[in-house]
């Protein structure tokens, strides 16, 4: 009875933060839906006779090398950045959950076998694998949101089929069991609800990677269309004049960090608030 | 694990890409060695018709005709040449001419070295259309061709046709190395990294005063530049046009600037797939690029407005009679009438906006700013554009199936000093690297006849028919002829930009 409670209690907890969380990212992504709206220029018009001014008044970071207004594709790029990542992120965490899940309630060979297979693609370089899927499906933004999370996955199978297993053993569980509930109840009904600490702060960093890593394959020219408003791809447009107009660069440059920065301090957050200490952080 | 490894390769990526050169081997040159950056890899030990130039450009092996600064045919390994019937070509060589293996070359050796050329090359044998060859005395060669050909003098400044020892091939006959005639002897490849010449002291012209020269391959066009202001190379090829103009300003560098063959164009594809396929967008399209905004806006003024296929510059190729220009109001009726409106601002048929896909590749350094300023001039005048950047293999791949719209690339067009080399290859509609899809049998008819004619009114004016059609039918878009640049520090002496842009012509240099 005692451990019954006790088991209430840290999911009311965890509900709490849940509500804060939520409304925390909604905020987030609401201000970067906005942010677009604050830029003073259309970020795709080209002035030729414009190129590369200072920053001004009219444009607060001055123009790039094809005369358009720098500060208005960083936000929106912001969006485009923020958008992309959440995709990832929701698209993996979902696929990745329900095979940890499974994997970790059914067991035995099932168990085993997805697990080698997750080890399997973690040993792949993840960018060697990013480029492969990408190369294959043709360039462009869904290949690359496609690839990332054909990559990612496999961290939210490991970490939910360990936290799976953790739980399984514990008593509220075999309460569950002893009182006939189904395996996919238990699962959704009592696992979930105490897992869902450790795959919040989980997903906080996952987005910090999924930014970082968006980012890089723009760089490499494997991500969206020349002339788009991205971060990644503005560093590697702007990486010739790299020695006369440094801006160019580091404005996206800085950007990125400070973006990737503020969520892993999120995810930080989160983890203190969950005490989340043994999770299986595979990245 | 994951996420430090892919940020990790990003990183080194980033700091290969831009500060790579900079790590080795600093002021490793001497005074008798040049050390140039390149952006393509010199690449020895293959004989591909792209790569084979770098064995003319280095002058590792010599051609039977050489061009002067006039781009002018003049004796290279031949010293005359002269017509003995309207097929046949007579070739005296030059005497006393040793290979860098110690053979002779004879007419014997320069048969053997065609013959090969030929059939290693599928696009040899249409430039050179050779029907037999005859060593008629040690000094003597004769080539007939299949019909009058009053090109092959100037075929045979093609970077293709340098004059390979034997031993430059196995028993096979497959190309192992080039063992050549000219001041320069293959020493060393590194893959991916450099390629080594030495001096021939044999060599049958005035003997070079540099010892040594070593092409280093530097693929990013920052680290290029950087690594001459490093002081790690002493000369460097493809600049960056906003590093051209630091370095102009530099008095420890000098850079060297000049109007060469090469035009940067976007090519149509005329083929079904395309809305290109109708003339009349073709030419609108023409009508509607500034060339002198991708000019200024994309290379910093570094090259000179194409509205016409031939640079004006060189006066041996007849012009066609009217050159492209801006000229929005005419493209409007060109696409009113091909059942294009103009609705808020954009050019739509069916409710759908002419949408181009344009591709190209980033090896090539302008090849970016270029394809992206004419993508976004389009874009100011109403046609939506999808930009796709490849590998240049990558881009040939989706070109050859048809996939694009138009594909932007740079092609060396009066390289012979003939107008036939390009407007053959490319666009002769039995042109193995025409892969336009266009075909104009009119135009084919001019190109064919054109090389049989010797210099006078009837080849003026075959060409400028050629030139003509070229021009109305609109398979390309001129965007850019090319400004060559190169920069080197100011102790290198006695460098002159070839205007062929394919030939280094190192023996006069010291430093």
């Amino acid at each position: 009875m005692q451990k019954m409670s006790f088991t209430r209690g840290k999911l009311l907890g965890t509900s709490h933060h849940w509500r804060g969380y939520a409304t925390f990212m909604i905020a987030v992504i609401l201000a970067v839906l906005i942010l677009p709206f604050f830029a003073p220029h259309d970020p795709h018009t080209v002035q030729f006779l414009y190129r590369l001014k200072p920053p001004s008044f009219d444009y607060p970071l001055g123009t790039d090398a094809m005369g358009r207004c720098v500060l208005s594709r960083l936000l929106y790029g912001a969006r485009l950045t923020t958008a992309s990542a959440m995709a990832v992120v929701v698209c993996a965490s979902l696929i990745g959950s329900l095979i940890g899940a499974i994997a970790g309630m059914v067991g035995g060979v099932l168990d085993r076998a997805m697990m080698r297979f997750c080890e399997g693609m973690s040993v792949f370089p993840a960018l060697a694998i990013c480029m492969i899927i990408a190369g294959t499906l043709g360039l462009g933004l869904k290949a690359v949101i496609i690839a990332l999370m054909c990559v990612h996955w496999t961290d939210y199978a490991r970490v939910v089929r360990n936290a799976v297993i953790v739980e399984r053993s514990k008593p509220y569980v075999m309460a569950a069991v002893a009182l006939g509930a189904r395996r996919h109840r238990i699962a959704v009904r009592h696992i979930l609800p105490n897992i869902i600490g450790p795959l919040l702060t989980l997903s906080a960093y996952s987005m910090s990677w999924a930014i970082l890593a968006f980012a890089g394959l723009s760089f490499l020219g494997l991500g969206v269309e020349p002339g788009t408003p991205e971060w990644g791809l503005m560093i590697a447009e702007s990486r010739n004049y790299l020695r006369d107009y440094p801006r160019l660069v580091l404005a996206p440059g800085l950007t990125i960090a400070a973006f990737v920065v503020a969520v892993n301090l999120l995810g930080d957050m989160l983890g203190d608030r969950f005490r989340v200490r043994q999770i299986n952080y595979l990245h | 694990m994951i996420k430090r490894t892919l940020l990790g390769v990003a990183i080194a990526a980033l700091a290969l890409g831009t500060f790579g050169a900079t790590s080795q081997d600093a002021k490793a040159s001497d005074d008798n060695t040049l050390i140039i950056g390149t952006m393509w890899e010199s690449q020895p030990l293959a004989m591909k018709p792209r790569r084979s130039r770098f064995f003319n450009e280095s002058e590792i092996l010599d051609t039977l005709v050489k061009l002067d600064y006039d781009l002018k045919p003049i004796p290279g390994l031949a010293t005359s040449w002269e017509r003995v019937s309207p097929t046949v070509w007579r070739f005296n060589l030059r005497e006393n001419v040793v290979f860098h293996d110690g053979t002779k070359l004879d007419a014997e050796a320069v048969k053997f070295s065609l013959e090969r050329v030929v059939a290693l090359l599928p696009y040899a044998a249409d430039l050179l259309n050779i029907k037999s060859m005859t060593a008629v005395s040690p000094l003597v060669l004769e080539i007939e061709n299949t019909e009058p050909y009053a090109a092959l003098p100037n075929q045979l400044t093609d970077a293709i046709t340098v004059v390979y020892a034997k031993s430059s091939f196995d028993e096979a006959g497959e190309f192992v190395k080039p063992v050549g005639t000219g001041p320069w002897k293959f020493e060393e490849y590194r893959k991916q990294d450099r390629t080594i010449v030495t001096r021939f002291d044999g060599y049958w012209g005035e003997k070079p005063a540099l010892e040594k020269i070593v092409y280093r391959y530097i693929p990013d066009h920052n680290s290029r530049t950087l690594a001459l202001e490093a002081g790690e190379i002493d000369f460097v090829t493809n600049m960056l046009p906003s590093d051209v103009k630091r370095l102009s300003k530099d008095a420890d560098f000098k850079v060297y600037e000049q109007p060469t063959s090469g035009l940067y164009y976007g090519a149509f594809n005329a083929g079904d797939k395309s809305p290109l396929s109708d003339v009349r967008i073709r030419r609108a399209v023409n009508a509607l690029v500034d060339r002198n905004l991708i000019v200024e806006g994309a290379l910093d003024g570094i090259g000179e407005p194409a509205w016409e296929f031939f640079a004006p510059e060189f006066d041996w190729a007849p012009q066609a009679d009217s050159k492209y220009s801006l000229n929005p109001e005419r493209a409007a009726s060109l696409l009113t009438d091909a059942g294009y409106e103009k609705t808020d601002g954009k050019w739509t048929k069916d409710g759908e906006q002419l949408t181009l896909r344009i591709l190209s590749y980033t090896s090539r350094t302008e090849m970016p700013m270029i394809t992206e300023a004419m993508a976004a001039l389009l874009n100011q005048q109403g046609i939506a554009t999808d930009v796709q950047m490849y590998t240049w293999g990558g881009m040939l791949d989706l070109v050859k199936r048809g996939e694009y719209d138009i594909s932007v690339v740079f092609w060396t067009p009066e390289m012979t000093g003939h107008p036939d080399l390009h407007l053959k290859s490319q666009f002769h509609s039995k042109a193995g690297l025409n892969y336009q899809f266009w075909e104009n049998t009119e135009f084919d008819a001019a190109v064919d006849t054109g090389r049989t004619l010797d210099a006078g009114t009837e080849k003026d004016a075959t060409y400028k028919k050629a030139m003509n059609i070229l021009h109305d039918d609109a398979p390309i878009i001129p965007l850019v002829h090319k400004v060559f640049v190169v920069a080197a520090t100011k102790d290198v002496k006695g460098y002159r930009i070839h205007p062929s842009g394919f030939f280094f012509d190192f023996k006069n240099v010291s430093k």
